[in-house]
């Protein structure tokens, strides 16, 4: 499909704020098979469901692993990312809840290859700083500081809607 | 460790929240978030190379100013030996300049690699003595070193020093780190040059009353034993939300202490129970002054520097308190 037909099918349809998430990172983790489903088994046994999973592609056999969880399970997040921690010898694990979801809402949004473009460089102008991103056809979240996160809606709504 | 797999030698550093409470530059305790400093191969004497992954890679990546080798070079000095020059990887997860230690993971290690290279085997004593020497105070190397809570005192060239019982399970240590950096040269220059006599009563008393405390686990009095007149007053007007922090958390069921981690911006806090609460409020208050944050929760006694040679055990040291 020719890229400015892609266009013409995009519809967006809200810019939204979630407050209800917290970040966690697990640093210095052992770059070998078998360690990302230690973390997530532990968690799962807590009742701690997380999304936006990432991974870094670090140096030196190891890398760090971020992802959210629901700011309600962060008791039990701790809990078991401390006990992980230990177990596959990683190097720490940091949190963070003052963090907030900004998502641009719509369809088709994979097929638009400058929306990414024009999101990110609104939030850039409005000196918001992106510290997770995730994206599929329906929406593009970026994680944000939580006191950014008002700012990084406005910006939004007022390029896109 | 497996990142010491492809290294002649791995050193793995704890964390450190020193000046704790009333400790004014002698009560410490390690914290079970690490840097890993690997020996990758070994160059010609007085030849070095650094790689930093992680904290300070765009600073501390010159092997000429690098504190770890800086240590390393001084020890060998201190022991009248050549020393032999290596290929170093640097593995940083501890936050720079945010008195959680992370300079003394540095010496720790160097001294600790002086003695591994050159298979002196040195007492433990005299390798806390040299760390203390080049540190310049003994509160952070002393539980960096031998892990748990330390009590240190330094007189300029001889070292005392107590390790004090582990705390138990289900107590953490809540470290918030705000994103500013407080330089321990201006800690220090904040400090009054004199303090009042009232004041170090003050202090003597709740100093007294912590190690008391710690060492008969009356853990009722860690709020008194963590309070302070000579240090935090002044060090918390360095950071954004500083003066407010401590109050806010305080009196938060589960908040059995709080104080300002080493020379500030972290605040840590001893809590007993579910630690998000009181974390959350933390970083609430940095981003109501306008600072992002991030916590750790942390074991307050966790084990000491662990070296790794792949043809050895691995040591740690398991100093009896």
């Amino acid at each position: 499909m020719n890229p400015q037909d892609a266009l013409c099918t995009t519809k967006l349809s809200d810019v939204r704020i979630d407050h209800s998430s917290a970040r966690i990172t697990l640093l210095g983790v052992p770059d070998v098979p078998g360690v990302a489903a230690k973390i997530f088994t532990a968690l799962a046994g807590r009742g701690v469901g997380v999304e936006m999973i990432v991974q870094n592609n670090m140096r030196g056999g190891i890398t760090d692993v971020g992802f959210l969880v629901a700011k309600e399970c962060l008791n039990n997040a701790i809990e078991a990312c401390r006990q992980v921690v230990k177990a596959i010898d990683a190097q720490g694990v940091s949190f963070n809840t003052e963090i907030a979801r900004v998502s641009l809402l719509g369809e088709n949004l994979s097929r638009a290859i400058d929306i990414p473009a024009k999101m990110f460089s609104a939030l850039a102008e409005a000196q918001v700083n992106i510290e997770m991103i995730v994206s599929n056809s329906y929406d593009i979240t970026c994680v944000v500081a939580a006191n950014s996160a008002e700012t990084a809606a406005a910006v939004l709504r007022e390029k896109f809607l | 460790m497996s990142v010491a797999r492809s290294s002649l030698l791995s050193v793995r550093v704890p964390a450190t929240s020193a000046n704790l409470g009333a400790g004014f530059d002698t009560l410490g305790m390690a914290l079970s978030l690490y840097n890993v400093f690997n020996v990758k191969e070994l160059l010609p004497d007085g030849e070095f190379s650094c790689d930093v992954i992680g904290e300070g890679a765009r600073v501390l990546s010159d092997a000429k100013s690098n504190m770890l080798i800086q240590s390393y070079l001084r020890t060998c000095e201190v022991w009248d030996v050549e020393p032999k020059g290596f290929v170093l990887e640097c593995h940083n997860v501890i936050p720079l300049c945010r008195g959680l230690g992370s300079s003394s993971t540095a010496v720790v290690a160097g001294v600790v690699l002086a003695d591994a290279l050159t298979e002196r085997r040195t007492p433990e004593a005299e390798l806390l003595r040299v760390m203390t020497s080049i540190e310049g105070h003994p509160d952070n190397v002393a539980p960096c070193f031998l892990g748990g809570m330390t009590v240190s005192c330094w007189d300029g060239s001889e070292l005392r020093y107590v390790k004090l019982p582990p705390l138990p399970e289900d107590m953490h240590v809540v470290a918030a780190v705000p994103d500013v950096q407080v330089r321990t040269s201006d800690a220090r220059k904040a400090l009054p040059k004199e303090v009042q006599f009232g004041d170090a009563v003050f202090n003597l008393g709740r100093a007294a009353l912590l190690c008391a405390a710690w060492a008969t686990s009356r853990w009722e009095h860690l709020a008194w034993g963590m309070d302070d007149r000579i240090h935090q007053p002044y060090r918390s007007r360095l950071f954004p939300g500083g003066e407010v922090i401590m109050d806010r958390v305080r009196n938060i069921p589960g908040c059995l202490g709080v104080a300002i981690s080493g020379s500030g911006p972290t605040v840590v806090a001893l809590v007993r129970g579910g630690p998000g609460k009181v974390a959350s409020e933390m970083c609430r208050t940095f981003s109501e002054y306008g600072v992002a944050s991030q916590f750790f929760v942390l074991e307050g006694t966790a084990e000491g520097t662990r070296l790794v040679n792949p043809k050895k055990k691995p040591q740690v040291r398991r100093t009896e308190f």
